[in-house]
């Protein structure tokens, strides 16, 4: 019996992995939903560019730096097979701003600004912008409640592969 | 990756940190940090990973904008053998690699192999050198000479160390590894400007930093608990304050212009640097760099 469990648990944890591991790569797939002429397109890939796993109907949300300069093209998706639910996100900045307290002092207040939702245009799994500022952005997606992972380990779990995949290139003109 | 719901902690902490430093005068005396988080009522609190640029991304902005490189910028591998315990392995493992970064972005490619190989070294005796592709030594060998392949390769190998060491589950070493690299190259970035002068954009990007530093410290804090990474955390923190508390915040509102297929963002409250910020800027990153390479 003890070594059942023993057995059991280090399969779990084969599974476990092995799922992780593939889910790691699911950001490299996330072009494929673009259309031809976007993924001809020259970009090159960003490193912050994250891949996970996520239980269905969960917010994940990922925080990364575009730099002033750079046009970046941000695409989400999900491993969930075909005819699935699309992925909504949204594209949100830290605002920034100086308040004075009731003491007179002078604090300064961070909020999370939303700047883009895809729900407000088609559901488009990609959104390219640039910045005038070296900013902080964050990327929040809602994991679809529904659909199946194509990952055989995690196809009968609650559980699907999420990827930010984050592209960057020179701005036509640095600095503005 | 993990659950990363932590970042409320070290914005307190930060926080704290900063209200402890406050100091300066006129328009730039901050007060306090606030989080404002009734702005947008969350149901749930998500999952948040904090993502964070490579030296390589750094260092190719750098270059691009203008900046010349200098020679004896990166550590000497004779301090190799100084790094007898994990943290200075592990640490340098990262200086090392920003190093490799620097040199094969600004074309320094006859010392590139040397590098390499002292990085490959390391992460075996590290217990990670499977992140290294078994070919990869044949590439560099077959493109020594080829400085946009060498770049690619560096870039390359940073992101398949990065992804190796999280898949297993090797985060104390990766925290100290982005630490160490951070470290390395905002030494190099500040040594690559000799004196200030106002809208440079090298030194624009040394105040950018400040944003990096922010996400590489919410990125390390799931691993605080370690001692090793608990170290290089306070020494970070402090490089945080002298950020903070040196450059100048400028008010603008945010404008959004969504007219063409390209979102463009314009504005918004941001830090400045100025020629105080730079000098305790450069001058906190030399102490920071010194205290893990010598």
């Amino acid at each position: 019996m003890k070594r059942a469990i023993i057995l059991g648990t280090i399969l779990a944890v084969v599974v476990a992995l092995q799922a992780y591991s593939q889910c790691q790569k699911t950001h490299y797939f996330c072009t494929a939903q673009l259309s031809k002429e976007e993924q001809a397109e020259f970009w090159n890939l960003n490193n912050q560019s994250q891949s996970a796993t996520f239980a269905k109907g969960q917010v994940y949300e990922m925080s990364f730096i575009a730099y002033k300069g750079y046009d970046y093209r941000i695409s989400v998706c999900t491993d969930i097979v075909a005819g699935g639910d699309k992925v909504s996100f949204e594209l949100l900045q830290d605002e920034v701003i100086r308040v004075k307290d009731e003491y007179g002092n002078t604090n300064i207040k961070k909020t999370k600004e939303s700047i883009y939702k895809n729900k407000d245009d088609g559901l488009k799994p990609m959104l390219t912008f640039t910045t005038e500022k070296t900013k902080k952005f964050y990327v929040k997606v809602d994991v679809p409640t529904s659909g199946e992972s194509k990952d055989k380990a995690l196809g009968k779990t609650d559980n699907v592969c999420v990827g930010d995949h984050l592209e960057h290139k020179e701005a036509a003109a640095l600095g503005f | 990756m993990k659950n990363k719901n932590l970042f409320i902690g070290l914005i307190a902490v930060t926080t704290t940190s900063f209200l402890a430093s406050c100091g300066g005068g006129g328009d730039n005396d901050i007060q306090n940090i606030v989080v404002d988080t009734t702005k947008d009522v969350v149901v749930e609190q998500p999952t948040v990973e904090y993502a964070v640029p490579t030296p390589n991304e750094l260092f190719e902005i750098v270059k691009i904008l203008g900046g010349d490189q200098k020679v004896g910028l990166t550590n000497s591998l004779d301090n190799r053998e100084k790094y007898v315990d994990l943290k200075a392995k592990t640490l340098n493992f990262g200086v090392y690699s920003a190093d490799l970064a620097y040199m094969s972005c600004f074309g320094i490619g006859t010392e590139f192999l040397m590098y390499f190989k002292a990085i490959e070294e390391m992460g075996e005796e590290l217990g990670i050198s499977g992140a290294f592709d078994e070919d990869l030594m044949a590439r560099i060998e077959n493109n020594e000479g080829d400085t946009d392949s060498l770049f690619a390769i560096s870039n390359e190998s940073y992101y398949d160390s990065y992804l190796y060491l999280e898949e297993n589950g090797k985060g104390v070493e990766l925290s100290l590894i982005m630490a160490g690299g951070y470290i390395e190259s905002l030494y190099i970035v500040c040594n690559l400007v000799d004196k200030y002068k106002e809208g440079d954009p090298v030194i624009e990007k040394i105040g950018d930093q400040k944003l990096v530093l922010e996400n590489l410290l919410d990125f390390i804090l799931q691993y605080s608990d370690n001692p090793m990474v608990s170290e290089i955390m306070d020494d970070l923190i402090s490089l945080s304050e002298v950020f903070e508390t040196s450059m100048e915040f400028e008010e603008s509102g945010t404008s959004i212009d969504n007219s063409s297929s390209k979102l463009v963002i314009s504005g918004g409250g941001s830090y400045k640097m100025t020629k105080t910020s730079l000098e305790k800027i450069k001058a906190k990153a030399k102490e920071l760099r010194d205290k893990i390479t010598k």
